[in-house]
Order: C-alpha cells, then sequence, then structure tokens
C-alpha cells in the first residue's frame, strides 16, 4: 500500500522540480529576448531603420525562441517571456497597447506551439510568426489617436521632427512593417533551425 | 592570532538589511517596483509638457542610480544629458529643424534622449537590488514562486548577458573577425551566428547550472521557505510608495481633467 503512495510523491516533486527548471529557463531566455531586441530596436534611431528593425529584430529572436523552446516545453512558459518584452516596452514609453499586444499574442503563439507538444518545427514557426504580431502594440497608441499623439509630442519633439515622421505612421506604412515582422520571423525560423543544427544538436546541447 | 577574538556566528534567519547591504537609500524592492512603475508611467507625459520636467525627470533617475553606488555610470549619463542639451539648443535650431541634418540629429539627441532616464531607473532596479531581498519582497506580495524564480533570475541575468557579451566581443578580436559596424554591414548574418551562438550556448549552461544550484538550495521544497534576509516595508517605504501613487494619480487627474 506505502508504494503508490511513495510513487506518486515522487511524481509530484520531479514535476515541481521540472517546474523549476523551467521558470529559470524561462527568466535567462527573457533576458536575452529583451536584450537582443533592445539592441535591434538601437538601430531604429538611423531614419531608414526605423521601417525596418522590426522585421530585423523578429528574425533574429527566432533563433532564441527555438532554443528556448528545446527546453521549456510547457505551456505559458513562451507568452511569458513576450508579456515581459510587452512590460518592459510599456514601461520605457510605448504605451500600455504594447503589453496589451503582448499578452494577446503571446498567448495565441504559445497556444498554436503547444498544439505541437513544442516539438513541431512547423507548429513552432507558425506560432512564434503569430506572436511576431505583438509588435504592432507600440503603434497603436499613434494610430487610434494620431492627432492628439502629433500635438502632444510637438512641443518637446519640435514640429519639425513631427512633419517628417508623422507621415510614417499611416495604418498602410505600419501594417506593412508588422507584415514584414511576421514573415521575417517565419523565414528566421528556418535561420534558427539551421543554426541550431549545426551548432547545438550535434554538440549535444540540446 | 587576531582573528581568534570574534567569534563566528551563523546568520541569523530572517533578519532585515543594513543599509551598507542594501547599498544606500534602504528601499524595499516592492518599493523600488511602484517607483520605477510610476515613473515609467508619468515620465513620458511629463516630457511633452516642458522641458523643467524632463530635466527634472532625469536628475532624479540620476540621484538614484548614485544612490545605487555606480557614480561612473552617472559621470557617463551626465555628460551625455549634458551634451544632447547642448545640441538640442544650438545645432539643431542652426541646422533648422525641417533640414535633413536637422531632422537626424534631432532624432538622436532629443527622442533618444527621451528613452534614457526611465532605462536608468530600470538599471537602477537592478542593479540595487539583491536576488534574495527580492525574491523575499515578491513572496512577502504573494507572488506565486514561479514568477518570484522567473524574475529574480532576470534580474540577475541582465548583467551576464553584458558580461558574456564582452567576453564573446574580446574572443571575436582574438579570432581576427572583430565586431565591427564594417563587418556587421558586410555580413550580418555571419556577424550575428558568431555573436549569439557562443551566448546562446554558455547561457543554455548557465541556465542548468543554476536550475542544480537552486534546487540544491531548496527551491523544489513545497513548504514554507524562510530566507536569509526578510523584506521590510519601514517608513522610507511608505513615503516612497505614497508619493509615487500620489504624484501618478494628480498628474492623471490633471491630465484628463
Amino acid at each position: 500500500m506505502a508504494e503508490p503512495s511513495t510513487k506518486k510523491v515522487t511524481g509530484a516533486a520531479s514535476q515541481k522540480t521540472a517546474m523549476s527548471k523551467n521558470f529559470i529557463n524561462l527568466g535567462i531566455f527573457a533576458a536575452i529576448y529583451i536584450v537582443v531586441f533592445s539592441a535591434v530596436g538601437m538601430t531604429g534611431l538611423i531614419p531608414i531603420m526605423m521601417l525596418l528593425y522590426i522585421a530585423i529584430g523578429c528574425f533574429f529572436e527566432a533563433i532564441v525562441v527555438m532554443a528556448m523552446l528545446t527546453r521549456v516545453r510547457c505551456f505559458g512558459m513562451y507568452a511569458a517571456v513576450i508579456v515581459l518584452m510587452g512590460i518592459v516596452l510599456s514601461l520605457s514609453g510605448h504605451g500600455f497597447y504594447a503589453l496589451l499586444s503582448a499578452i494577446v499574442f503571446g498567448l495565441l503563439g504559445d497556444f498554436v506551439m503547444s498544439r505541437g507538444g513544442y516539438k513541431n518545427f512547423r507548429l513552432n514557426q507558425l506560432g512564434y510568426a503569430i506572436s511576431c504580431l505583438w509588435t504592432i502594440g507600440p503603434f497603436l497608441s499613434v494610430l487610434t489617436d494620431p492627432v492628439g499623439y502629433w500635438a502632444s509630442i510637438a512641443p518637446s519633439f519640435g514640429q519639425g521632427y513631427v512633419d517628417a515622421v508623422a507621415p510614417l505612421f499611416s495604418i498602410p506604412i505600419v501594417s506593412g512593417v508588422v507584415a514584414s515582422g511576421v514573415v521575417a520571423g517565419f523565414l528566421g525560423c528556418y535561420l534558427a533551425r539551421a543554426i541550431l543544427k549545426k551548432h547545438f544538436s550535434r554538440a549535444g546541447i540540446v | 592570532m587576531a582573528c581568534s577574538a570574534e567569534p563566528v556566528r551563523a546568520p541569523a534567519l530572517g533578519r532585515a538589511l543594513s543599509s551598507r547591504e542594501t547599498g544606500g537609500f534602504l528601499l524595499d524592492p516592492r518599493a523600488k517596483l511602484v517607483l520605477v512603475f510610476c515613473f515609467g508611467m508619468v515620465y513620458y507625459e511629463a516630457v511633452d509638457i516642458g522641458i523643467w520636467l524632463e530635466v527634472l525627470g532625469c536628475a532624479c533617475s540620476l540621484v538614484l542610480l548614485a544612490s545605487a553606488g555606480r557614480l561612473r555610470a552617472v559621470g557617463g549619463f551626465c555628460c551625455f544629458f549634458a551634451f544632447t542639451y547642448l545640441m538640442q539648443f544650438t545645432a539643431i535650431p542652426l541646422l533648422g529643424s525641417e533640414s535633413m541634418a536637422g531632422l537626424v540629429f534631432s532624432m538622436i539627441f532629443v527622442v533618444f534622449r527621451k528613452f534614457v532616464p526611465p532605462f536608468i531607473m530600470l538599471m537602477y532596479l537592478v542593479l540595487s537590488t539583491q536576488t534574495a531581498h527580492l525574491i523575499s519582497a515578491l513572496l512577502k506580495m504573494r507572488a506565486p514562486l514561479g514568477l518570484a524564480t522567473a524574475l529574480a533570475v532576470l534580474f540577475r541575468f541582465f548583467p551576464t548577458v553584458s558580461e558574456q557579451f564582452q567576453a564573446i566581443r574580446s574572443a571575436m578580436k582574438l579570432k581576427g573577425i572583430p565586431l565591427t559596424f564594417r563587418n556587421f554591414f558586410s555580413h550580418p548574418l555571419r556577424t550575428f551566428e558568431y555573436c549569439i551562438v557562443p551566448l546562446m550556448s554558455s547561457s543554455l549552461k548557465i541556465g542548468s547550472e543554476l536550475s542544480c544550484a537552486a534546487l540544491c538550495r531548496g527551491l523544489g521544497y513545497r513548504d514554507h521557505k524562510t530566507s536569509l534576509v526578510e523584506a521590510k516595508l519601514r517608513a522610507a517605504d511608505y513615503l516612497c510608495i505614497g508619493i509615487s501613487i500620489g504624484i501618478s494619480v494628480l498628474f492623471m487627474i490633471w491630465k484628463h481633467a
């Protein structure tokens, strides 16, 4: 009689151990995700890069995410990384929509990935591409109230700057930028798979 | 021997941190989180009102960073702010804000500067908070253990990423493939691969080592855990939380009225 109960405790304990490991890996990969996206975001200061950096960021983050999925295979973990990114963006002046879209699209992408148990490359790729839609969040505060937004930043940034930049934030251009992010994320997964295979699988790391 | 004079005492469980250990201001992590959150909410709105509010925000963030003992970083940021304000009031009007050069200058100096003080606040939060103190504070807030673990690792890992990156950069230099703008733009994919692969592999390794270390110290233990340091809210913390929330609420009311 004692045996099954011992087994049950061991099972629960090992599950708890696995969860603790998941949370530690979550912290690590969230840190890398945030650092890589911020580093790419810095290039957005160069005027032409402003339209490209989201695509570049989504493309390169695919490696980070794919490496994470080899370690963390539990629903909600990938979404948590995106939500942490959303929190950092909201705190650094991109508005609350950034957090909102991170929650929505992070969960959506995570759900798609979880259908394949985080092991199916196609579903992981699709889920990652869907989650790249979170990048629309920072633009929503401009798109929902363009007149008010530009009027509010004109005093500190200068009217010349506003006149030059405001036309870029039209709905077609922003959708194009976000769509390019999704496509780049989709393609980035191929690169991620190649790199993981070349460097990590062969070395037995993942 | 002189060292035998003081008997070795085991550290008491649940003691509060002294101000020397927390680095400067004796603020609880909860108070810091509220402070950084409120600052992030208010600063961007306040910047658009007037330049004096922007300067005030910069000064506040720098004072806090100085309280974490990072005087060199504070000096660097002071130079940066002084330079960008100088440029804003001399170079940009000279070039004309409609010209291309003026536009690029205002992008770099005015727009970029807007993102710096909240970044300094996040830096202060990460640099001045001990991991054990943070976990203890989060658990007292009834946060789930998973969240506390993830946040603690996240905080701890930002400095590690930058250390790793420095090491990778010097290794790349040694191999004759230095990380320069020229290399980055001529071979972006290859350069990125050279950076990210060592970073990922060392991070994966650190991840498993950290898990082992944490589990050895009882992370998987199911009952109530004790902590070496105990997070306590004191008068200064309540004052800090009160001021942060008060200013945010007043600001929101004033803005929407």
